[in-house]
C-alpha cells in the first residue's frame, strides 16, 4: 500500500534522509524509532507532499502503487486525508483554538465530500458524542489527542502516519490513546505508520519496525526479533535506554547503606494551595542522606509543587520542611544559605540555560551569587569535569546552543555541584533527552552519589528511571503520597489501585 | 544591517559631524541680525544657496547652526524618555504585586493623556530652556517603552532559567542584573532609537508653537520665525522648505536605522 522506493531528501546542502526504503500492507503497522534529527519526521512529510519547497526529494513515495512525487496539485489534494492522512505531533498546537472540535473533525469530511458522522467518529476514538461541542481548550492532552486520531479517520483513509502521536502524555493517557489506535487498525484494516523515538511505545503496537540513524534505515523487520537481539549498535542503545522494571540487569543502583538513614530532607504534613486548588495536600516523605527517593505521579498530581516547595521557591500553606533537622526558612540570609546545600535541576537545559551565557558563566553563576569567587576558574573547571565534560577547556567557552542536550543538562548539573551541595531536587532530568544519552546522564547521577554522598529527590513520571536508580519509591495522585516504600516493593508488588494502574500502563519492550 | 538601514546610518553620520562642525562652519556674524548686511527675504542663488530670511540672515547657515540643538534636544529626550521606561518597566515586570500594580496605572495615566498636550502644558509651566523641552519630551513619551519592556522582563522572568538563578541563591539584584537587562538591553536601544526620530519631531513643534529656547536656533524654532514674520505671504519657500526637509530627512534616518536594529536584534524563527 506504501512503498518507499530509495527516499533522500536534502535541505539545502544537508542531507537529512539517507536512501531509506519501506514498505507497508493493509493491516500492518510499521514503527518507525530514531531520536531527534534522525529525520523521521521527514519521512512522514514526504509520504503527503508536506515538506516546504526548499526541500529536495529524490527517490519514489509510492501510495497504492501511484508516485505521490509525480501527482498532479488537484490529484494529490484528493488523495490526501481521503487515501492517506496524518495525526500530527503535538495535539495541543494542531487544533485550531477557536473552533469546536466537531466542526474541526468534520472539516476533511466536508472538502472531499464524505458522508459520515462526527458522533461515529468520537465513539470510535472513545470520546462522548458531546463532545463535538466542546473547544480545544476544554478537553484533557488525551482528549485532544483522540480527536487528531478522529479528524485522520473522518476521510476513511487506508494509510495513517501517526507522528509521535503519545510524546507529552502520561502513561495512563498513553495507554489509552495506543489501545484506541491498535484497535482502529485491526477494526478497518488500516495500514498505520508509527514514528516515535520511544521504542517501548512502537513495541507495544507495531509488528514491523525500522530504526532510523542520520537520516538512514539501520535496522528493520519484526518488532520482536528486531528488539529481542538488535544487530545494530544504535537499536541496542534505544533498547537499553527503556529499563524494564523487575529486570534486575536494569537496576544500576547499588543498596545505600542501611546506616544512613537519618532523614536529610523531612516534609510533615505539606499542603500547598494555588488560589482555591489544593495542589499538595498532607505530603510526608523523607530523603536520607546520600539516598535517591523518586517521586513519581502523572501530570498535575502536585510533584513538582512539592519540589518547587522544598527548594523555598514557594511558600507552603501549612506543614512543615525540614533540612537536616532545621525548618527552611522563608526569605533572608538563612534561605541563600540553604541554597547552597541543595540544588535544582531541571526539565529541559536548553531553557535552565541563559542562552547568552558562556558554559563557564553558567556553571560559575552560583559561586558568584554566595560570593565564593576564590579561585572560581579551578572550581568552575573541576565542576565541569565531575560532570563528565573532559577536558573542560573544551566546553568552557561555548555558548548552550553549541551543545548537544545531554551536553546541557551536564551543565546544568555541573552548576549545581559547583557549590557542593548534599541534596539535587532534580525534576525529570532525563525526560527531554534522547534515549542514547538519558544513560549516560543517568549513570553520571548514580556516580556523583557513589562519590560525593548526594542524595537525590527525583521527580518523574517515567517508571522505568524510578527503578533504574532510586532507592525508594514515593507515589503521588492528586497532591497526596498514596504509597511509599523500597523501589522493588512499590514498582513490583504495589498495594494501592492507582500504582497498580501506573504500572500495569507502564510499556514494555 | 539592511541596505537602508545603511543608508540611514550614513545621514546620520554626517548630521552628527555637521553639528559638531557648525561653529566652525558658520561665522559668528553671519548669524548676528544687528550685523547681517544682506538683503532679507532674497531667493536662492549666488552668495546664499538657500536664500536670506526676514533679517538678511544666510537660511542654509540658519539651518546648519540649528542641526546640534535638534539633534542634542532628540538624544537626550529619547536618553531620559527610554531610561525611564526601561526602569518603571523592569521593575514592574520583576517585583509584580501591589507597587507594580500602582506603577502600571501611573503609566497607563500618563499612556492615555495626549503627550504633546502634556508637553505643552509643562513647557509653558517650566521656565523656557532647553532642558524644559528636553525634560517635557522625556516625561511624556516613557509610557510605552515602560510597557515593552515590562513585557519582555515578564517573558524573560517565566524562563527556567531565571528559576535556577533562584534556586541557586540569587536575589533581585542578581535576576534583574545577569538575566532582565541583558536581554532587554538590545530591545531598548531600538526602541532608544526611534525614540530619538519622534523626540526630534516633538521639539520642533514646540518650538514652532514658540514654546522652545528662544535663544537657541533649532530647525523648529526656525519655521516658528518663518511663520512668524510672514515667509507665506511673502512667498519665500526658501525659508520654510530646509528646514522642513532637514527634520523630515534626520527622522527618518533614525527611523530606518531603528527598524534595520529591531530586524537584527529580533531574529525571525
Amino acid at each position: 500500500m506504501l512503498e518507499l522506493r530509495n527516499l533522500t531528501v536534502h535541505h539545502g546542502s544537508k542531507r537529512v534522509v539517507d536512501d531509506v526504503s519501506l514498505t507497508l500492507a493493509p493491516g500492518r503497522t510499521l514503527g518507525l524509532a530514531g531520536e531527534s534529527g534522525s529525520g523521521k519526521s521527514t519521512v512522514a512529510m514526504s509520504v503527503l507532499r508536506l515538506l516546504p519547497k526548499s526541500a529536495r526529494v529524490d527517490g519514489q513515495v509510492l501510495l497504492d502503487g501511484e508516485d505521490v512525487g509525480t501527482m498532479s496539485w488537484g490529484r494529490l489534494r484528493a488523495v490526501r486525508w481521503s487515501s492517506a492522512s496524518i495525526v500530527f505531533q503535538g495535539a495541543m498546537h494542531s487544533l485550531n483554538p477557536v473552533r469546536r472540535v466537531g466542526d474541526q473533525i468534520a472539516e476533511p469530511m466536508r472538502l472531499h465530500g464524505t458522508p459520515g458522522s462526527v458522533a461515529e467518529l468520537l465513539e470510535q476514538v472513545e470520546l462522548p458524542r458531546d463532545k463535538a461541542r466542546a473547544y480545544p481548550h476544554e478537553l484533557s492532552g488525551g482528549q485532544k489527542q483522540r480527536v487528531m486520531i478522529a479528524m485522520a479517520l473522518a476521510c476513511r483513509p487506508r494509510l495513517v502516519v501517526a507522528d509521535e502521536p503519545t510524546t507529552a502524555l502520561d502513561v495512563l493517557v498513553q495507554a489509552q490513546v495506543l489501545g484506541v489506535l491498535t484497535r482502529l487498525v485491526a477494526e478497518q484494516d488500516l495500514g498505520l505508520l508509527m514514528i516515535s523515538h520511544d521504542l517501548s511505545v512502537l513495541a507495544s503496537t507495531c509488528t514491523d519496525l525500522a530504526v532510523m540513524h542520520r537520516g538512514a534505515v539501520v535496522e528493520r523487520g519484526r518488532t520482536r526479533e528486531v528488539i529481542a537481539a538488535p544487530r545494530h549498535p544504535h537499536t541496542a542503545a534505544l533498547a537499553a535506554a527503556f529499563p524494564v522494571i523487575g529486570d534486575p540487569a536494569h537496576r544500576w543502583t547499588e543498596p545505600s547503606p542501611e546506616s544512613t538513614r537519618e532523614p536529610l530532607l523531612a516534609v510533615r504534613d505539606l499542603v500547598v494551595d494555588y488560589g482555591r486548588t489544593r495542589a499538595v495536600d498532607g505530603v510526608d516523605l523523607e530523603v536520607g542522606q546520600g539516598e535517591i527517593v523518586a517521586l513519581v505521579g502523572q501530570s498535575g498530581s502536585g510533584k513538582t509543587t512539592l519540589a518547587r516547595t522544598i527548594m523555598g521557591l514557594r511558600a507552603p500553606s501549612s506543614g512543615q520542611v525540614l533540612f537536616d533537622g532545621v525548618p527552611v526558612p522563608a526569605k533572608g540570609k538563612a534561605l541563600k544559605a540553604l541554597r547552597r546545600q541543595v540544588q535544582l535541576v531541571l526539565q529541559d537545559p536548553a531553557s535552565a540555560l541563559n542562552p547568552r551565557h558562556r558554559v563557564a558563566d553558567a556553571v560559575a553563576e552560583g559561586l558568584r551569587v554566595h560570593g565564593l569567587t576564590d579561585n572560581l576558574d579551578a572550581r568552575v573547571a573541576e565542576a565541569v569535569e565531575r560532570a563528565e565534560l573532559r577536558p573542560a577547556s573544551l566546553y568552557l567557552d561555548a555558548l548552550p546552543h553549541e551543545l548537544s542536550g545531554g551536553q546541557q543538562q551536564r551543565v546544568v548539573i555541573a552548576g549545581a555541584l559547583v557549590l557542593g551541595p548534599r541534596l539535587l531536587v532534580a525534576d525529570e532530568p532525563v525526560a527531554s533527552l534522547d534515549a542514547s544519552v538519558r544513560g549516560e546522564v543517568v549513570a553520571l547521577l548514580l556516580r556523583l552519589r557513589r562519590e560525593l554522598g548526594l542524595a537525590c529527590l527525583l521527580i518523574t513520571h517515567d517508571l522505568g528511571l524510578a527503578w533504574q536508580v532510586a532507592d525508594r519509591v514515593a507515589v503521588m495522585h492528586r497532591g497526596r503520597v498514596v504509597e511509599q516504600g523500597p523501589a522493588g516493593q512499590v514498582l513490583l508488588s504495589p498495594s494501592h489501585d492507582y500504582t497498580r494502574a501506573l504500572v500495569d500502563a507502564a510499556p514494555t519492550l | 544591517m539592511n541596505r537602508a538601514g545603511k543608508a540611514g546610518a550614513a545621514v546620520l553620520a554626517v548630521a552628527a559631524l555637521v553639528a559638531v562642525l557648525a561653529p566652525l562652519l558658520v561665522p559668528a556674524d553671519a548669524l548676528d541680525v544687528t550685523r547681517v548686511t544682506d538683503a532679507p527675504w532674497r531667493p536662492p542663488g549666488a552668495g546664499h544657496w538657500l536664500g536670506t530670511d526676514h533679517a538678511g540672515r544666510s537660511v542654509a547657515l540658519l539651518v546648519l547652526q540649528g542641526t546640534g540643538t535638534s539633534l542634542f534636544v532628540g538624544l537626550t529626550a529619547a536618553v531620559l524618555s527610554v531610561g525611564i521606561g526601561t526602569l518603571v518597566g523592569v521593575l514592574s515586570g520583576h517585583f509584580g504585586g501591589l507597587a507594580a500594580g500602582a506603577l502600571l496605572r501611573v503609566t497607563d495615566f500618563f499612556l492615555v493623556l495626549p503627550s504633546l498636550v502634556l508637553a505643552i502644558a509643562l513647557s509653558t509651566v517650566l521656565p523656557r530652556g532647553l532642558g524644559t523641552i528636553v525634560l517635557a519630551i522625556g516625561l511624556t513619551s516613557w509610557p510605552s517603552t515602560a510597557r515593552m519592556v515590562r513585557a519582555q522582563t515578564l517573558t524573560i522572568e517565566a524562563r527556567p532559567f531565571v528559576e535556577r538563578a533562584r534556586a541557586l541563591g540569587g536575589g533581585h539584584t542578581h535576576v534583574i542584573g545577569r538575566h532582565v537587562l541583558p536581554s532587554v538591553v538590545p530591545l531598548v536601544l531600538v526602541n532608544a532609537t526611534l525614540a530619538v526620530a519622534s523626540s526630534i519631531v516633538a521639539e520642533s513643534t514646540l518650538a514652532f508653537l514658540g514654546l522652545g529656547d528662544p535663544t537657541r536656533i533649532s530647525w523648529g524654532a526656525l519655521l516658528h520665525q518663518a511663520q512668524l514674520h510672514g515667509a507665506v505671504p511673502q512667498r519665500a519657500w526658501w525659508f520654510l522648505l530646509p528646514p522642513g526637509v532637514a527634520i523630515v530627512v534626520v527622522v527618518l534616518a533614525f527611523t530606518l536605522v531603528g527598524r534595520a536594529l529591531e530586524a537584527v536584534v529580533t531574529p525571525r524563527r
